[in-house]
């Protein structure tokens, strides 16, 4: 810990605005709330702490918008000063972070921090400076001085035990870590500087960039490309980014305009293909994707809307096709594989290596074929097929495997000469996997890759043609992992399956409804379907994996169990388990003669519960016997489906049998006597 | 191989999900079996009472909360786990049987996850063995199911009618061969298969359309002999692409725990340890004698 120096001069007499008093715990618990989440899972999270998030947060704790500031740069100036050296309590809690702790005592300290550093933001006179942020830093530390407090040189080891927090203790799931220092010179300032590079607002935008990049989730761009987009996308007039945001894109330092290209690289590996709408939320717009069917032998397409999971066909030429192409980028439609859609999905790009079909207007045929000699592998093939519209013709059998530069279709240009992406794995969330199910790297394209390294370890180089690695194989530990594949970087995190047992809930989410009719029951739908009931209505049942769930009024009765018992006895009767469960035959054919060969027929009882005992009454003996060789004990519970309870009772207290019993369905029995006796007691 | 181990022990922890998340994750863990298409894998998982999807109004699934099922008629207490399969509870389950004297047996299945099954001397320990786990206990699951699944003309009564549809189709069903034939045109009435994301199968009989179940169209074009039962081994043998609609194999594959397994020598499927009460009327409802 550093001592501090007599430049650290604390105004002991700071006369704070009268603001309402919150604790520093209370702060550091709320704002580590509403940064660190379970909604972050798998997800960049940033700290980024400005105005606007304080007095959210402060209206959670009880504030006005206009008191939530000045009470928090209050409350952790109290802390920060409450030892000496200042912070020294901070800097103990980042060291000795245990890892059972809720939230880190320092997440506010270091909220703190970037709070200084969004000040900087709107300090068009100073810029950017590390000068400047220590100036912003030293107004809220109330400190008469200029320059670094010496002590802040530890707050790097709080940003990582943040990183560590969140991606060795919780793995990912309230979030993936995007602190860095930055600059290598003042990383003090660089770690909350990266984490206000970017405004949430801006961050939202990028989906737009992506877009605009036609790239597709699960791309991994090379860093040279996506820089090379990136300019052009933040220097074009529609670049919907805050002027802070353009300036840092296109004129920012070096290490700022690296810092920014892994952040739009985390977000790029978080993003789904959601993209935000007019109203600025964000919303999923990957909802209806054309994909056309070939049917080869018939030398036909069909065309379809995939939408919610399904392919609604579509009759006649999809509307993409109702107009004449105005630029040649529209005159080039690609189709390929679609993570969820599959084959022949319209794409933005086409992939390198990959296997396309191609409809191309005739104004730029002469143009694409000669572009297919160069660029693609001579697999490819013009094809005529009734439902292609008319004036496109269809290429099948496009592979790409050569990178041609300024080409007039967007849709063909490709990123490079390798293609790198994650195929497969178990995905428990966007960028998490279970371990022991994690995906394979699949690297493709003519260009080679040497180093490839998994969390600083190397892996096997890509020479060309396709290289899959199934990284599975490395026995990765639970948590955050980076891969490296040239100048290309994805993390990702694994988890190990942690999944309480899920108790049974009262209406089932997806089962099979059935209404009782007179004899039996009728299917409310074709197959199961999600139920949309909060209770279970009378009159229907509803079966869910193993259970029958309905009033007990409707439940199915019992199939009928066949019992076969020697004939010559003149009572017959079967107990069931649950009090009156009980079937009795009186057998009006007994005859004296010829007893012994009578008893070897048998006599056949179907009876409507699971039967447990059997009593055969002679002319001088009755004899009790069990239909089970594990007879199961009663329940206490009397039925109501067999109402013949008296009977029941009457039956098990009866002590004049001849028992033919193994010792433990005595001890059965005698538990069935005892139930009939206080089952009698109480009647 | 397909590890259907592994996409258990996945839906087992994600809990729920949409019909294209648990093709992605069976086609993680597909290897390079065949009989490893998400349908299938679906249809196995519901057939074991583990997992249930719904078609409508969107494609999704949940996994069942954790149960202990008695299997029906046997001579000794016996059940086995259906549903979810958190790792935890497998751990208590351990403990908590060798404490209880309940004897675990995991039987590995070729083409479904591993069977569970539990057996005692003592009914009690079972029930007290569900208590411990705090996890549901049923008595005689095949057996009301069986009794409350609908006859075979409900089922096709409650199909959707649809209109002809606009694109072709790409299979139709041979009730004399008892097989698929790849077509692209419509040939007179029958049962036809179409592209989609989840199963989609049309019936077209007297002049209309209905949207069906695979297994309730081909159902409907079967003759009444297809199905035999062995009443003394308790075996029903199913000729091979017969299978019986997904709540009708899961009354008999919870009679014994186990799936279907198939005979190569006579190409059926054969489901054992079915009692006859539940083999007649599932067959009965199907239409099928024995």
């Amino acid at each position: 810990m550093s001592s501090p120096s007599s430049q650290d001069v604390l105004n002991t007499q700071i006369d704070f605005p009268k603001s309402t008093r919150i604790s520093y715990t209370a702060w550091n618990e709320a704002i580590a709330n509403h940064f660190f989440n379970p909604s972050k899972n798998g997800q960049p999270v940033y700290l980024q702490v400005d105005l606007d998030a304080i007095q959210l947060i402060g209206q959670q704790l009880g504030l006005q918008p206009e008191e939530a500031e000045t009470s928090f740069i209050q409350a952790v100036n109290q802390y920060i000063f409450a030892t000496t050296p200042p912070a020294t309590n901070i800097i103990v809690s980042a060291k000795y972070m245990t890892r059972n702790e809720q939230h880190p005592e320092f997440i506010a300290f270091l909220a703190f921090c970037v709070l200084a550093a969004s000040r900087m933001e709107r300090d068009n006179e100073h810029g950017v400076s590390a000068a400047n942020y220590y100036i912003r830093l030293n107004e809220m530390l109330r400190l008469d001085r200029v320059g670094r407090p010496s002590w802040f040189a530890d707050t790097i080891t709080a940003w990582q035990k943040l990183k560590e927090w969140l991606h060795e203790v919780h793995q990912g799931c309230y979030g993936i870590a995007t602190a860095q220092p930055l600059n290598p010179v003042h990383p003090y300032v660089g770690y909350p500087q990266s984490q206000c590079l970017l405004r949430a607002a801006d961050r939202q935008h990028l989906s737009t960039f992506f877009r605009w990049a036609r790239l597709q989730p699960g791309d991994m761009p090379s860093s040279e490309w996506l820089s090379a987009m990136l300019r052009e996308w933040a220097n074009s007039s529609r670049c919907p980014l805050s002027s802070p945001a353009q300036r840092r894109i296109t004129q920012g330092l070096a290490d700022v305009q690296e810092a920014l290209l892994t952040i739009i690289a985390l977000e790029l590996q978080a993003w789904d293909g959601s993209s935000i709408n007019e109203s600025n939320s964000v919303k999923r717009t990957e909802q209806s994707v054309l994909r056309m069917t070939i049917h080869s032998a018939a030398r036909e397409v069909s065309w379809y809307d995939y939408q919610a999971e399904a392919l609604l066909p579509i009759p006649g030429v999809p509307p993409l096709f109702s107009h004449v192409p105005t630029t040649p980028s529209e005159a080039v439609i690609v189709f390929g594989n679609h993570p969820d859609a599959g084959q022949w999905t319209l794409i933005p790009r086409a992939t390198l290596g990959a296997e396309h079909v191609l409809l191309v207007h005739e104004s730029q045929i002469s143009a694409v074929r000669e572009f297919l000699k160069q660029a693609a592998l001579p697999t490819w093939q013009e094809r005529t097929f009734r439902g292609i519209p008319p004036g496109w013709h269809c290429f099948r059998g496009v592979e790409l495997v050569r990178v041609i530069p300024r080409l007039p279709w967007d849709s063909l240009q490709l990123h490079d000469n390798v293609t790198v992406r994650f195929e497969g794995g178990l995905i428990l969330e966007r960028n998490m996997y279970m371990v022991g199910f994690e995906p394979n790297l699949v690297i493709d394209g003519p260009g080679s890759v040497d180093s490839i390294l998994l969390d600083q370890q190397p892996l096997p180089a890509h020479t060309g043609g396709r290289t899959v690695i199934s990284l599975a194989q490395y026995c990765l530990q639970p948590g955050y992992h980076v891969i490296n594949v040239g100048s290309r970087t994805r993390s990702f995190v694994t988890r190990n399956p942690h999944r309480p047992v899920i108790t049974t809930q009262a209406v089932p989410q997806i089962a099979y409804p059935l209404r009782r009719v007179v004899h039996g029951y009728f299917p409310e739908s074709t197959s199961q379907t999600i139920v949309d009931s909060q209770s279970i209505q009378p009159g229907t049942i509803y079966v869910s994996g193993s259970i029958i769930y309905g009033h007990s009024e409707d439940l199915p009765e019992l199939l009928p169990y066949t019992i076969l018992a020697p004939d010559g006895f003149k009572n017959y009767i079967i107990l069931g388990r649950h009090p009156g469960e009980i079937y009795e035959y009186r057998n009006t054919l007994v005859v004296r003669k010829e007893q012994q060969a009578i008893r070897q027929r048998s006599l056949s009882f179907d009876v409507p519960f699971e039967p447990q005992w059997l009593i055969k009454a002679g002319r001088r003996k009755t004899y009790l016997s069990a239909l089970q060789l594990y007879v199961q004990p009663p329940t206490y519970t009397p039925t109501d489906k067999h109402v013949q309870l008296e009977s029941w009772i009457y039956t098990v207290v009866r002590k004049s049998y001849i028992k033919r019993l193994n010792p433990e369905q005595t001890a059965i029995w005698q538990l069935y006597a005892s139930a009939g006796a206080r089952l009698k007691a109480v009647r | 191989m397909m590890d259907y181990n592994a996409i258990l022990l996945y839906l087992s922890e994600v809990g729920e999900g949409s019909w294209a998340q648990f093709k992605r994750a069976v086609a993680s863990v597909r290897g390079e079996s065949r009989s490893g298409d998400a349908a299938n894998v679906a249809r196995v998982m519901s057939a074991l009472g583990h997992v249930e999807f719904a078609w409508q109004p969107e494609a999704r699934w949940t996994i069942c909360p954790p149960v202990l099922v008695i299997l029906p008629r046997r001579p000794e207490p016996t059940a086995i786990l259906c549903g979810q399969r958190p790792p935890v509870l497998l751990e208590t389950l351990q403990t908590v049987a060798a404490q209880g004297h309940v004897f675990i047996e995991q039987s590995p299945q070729l083409d479904g996850p591993t069977v569970i099954q539990l057996r005692t001397t003592r009914w009690e320990a079972l029930e007290q063995l569900a208590d411990e786990l705090h996890i549901r206990f049923v008595h005689n699951a095949a057996e009301y199911l069986a009794s409350c699944l609908p006859e075979l003309d409900a089922l096709v009564a409650i199909s959707p009618h649809s209109p002809h549809p606009v694109v072709p189709p790409i299979n139709r069903f041979e009730p004399q061969l008892q097989r698929w034939k790849e077509v692209s045109q419509v040939n007179g009435d029958g049962l036809y298969q179409y592209e989609n994301f989840y199963p989609d199968y049309r019936l077209f009989c007297d002049r209309q359309w209905r949207i069906v179940a695979k297994e309730i169209g081909i159902y409907t074009l079967l003759s009444p002999k297809m199905w035999s039962y062995n009443s003394e081994q308790q075996l029903l043998c199913i000729p091979k692409g017969l299978l019986p609609p997904v709540l009708f194999q899961r009354a008999l594959v919870l009679s014994s725990g186990y799936l279907a397994t198939f005979d190569q020598v006579d190409n059926t499927w054969v489901y054992r340890d079915v009692p006859s009460a539940i083999a007649s009327a599932l067959g009965r409802k199907l239409k099928q004698t024995l």
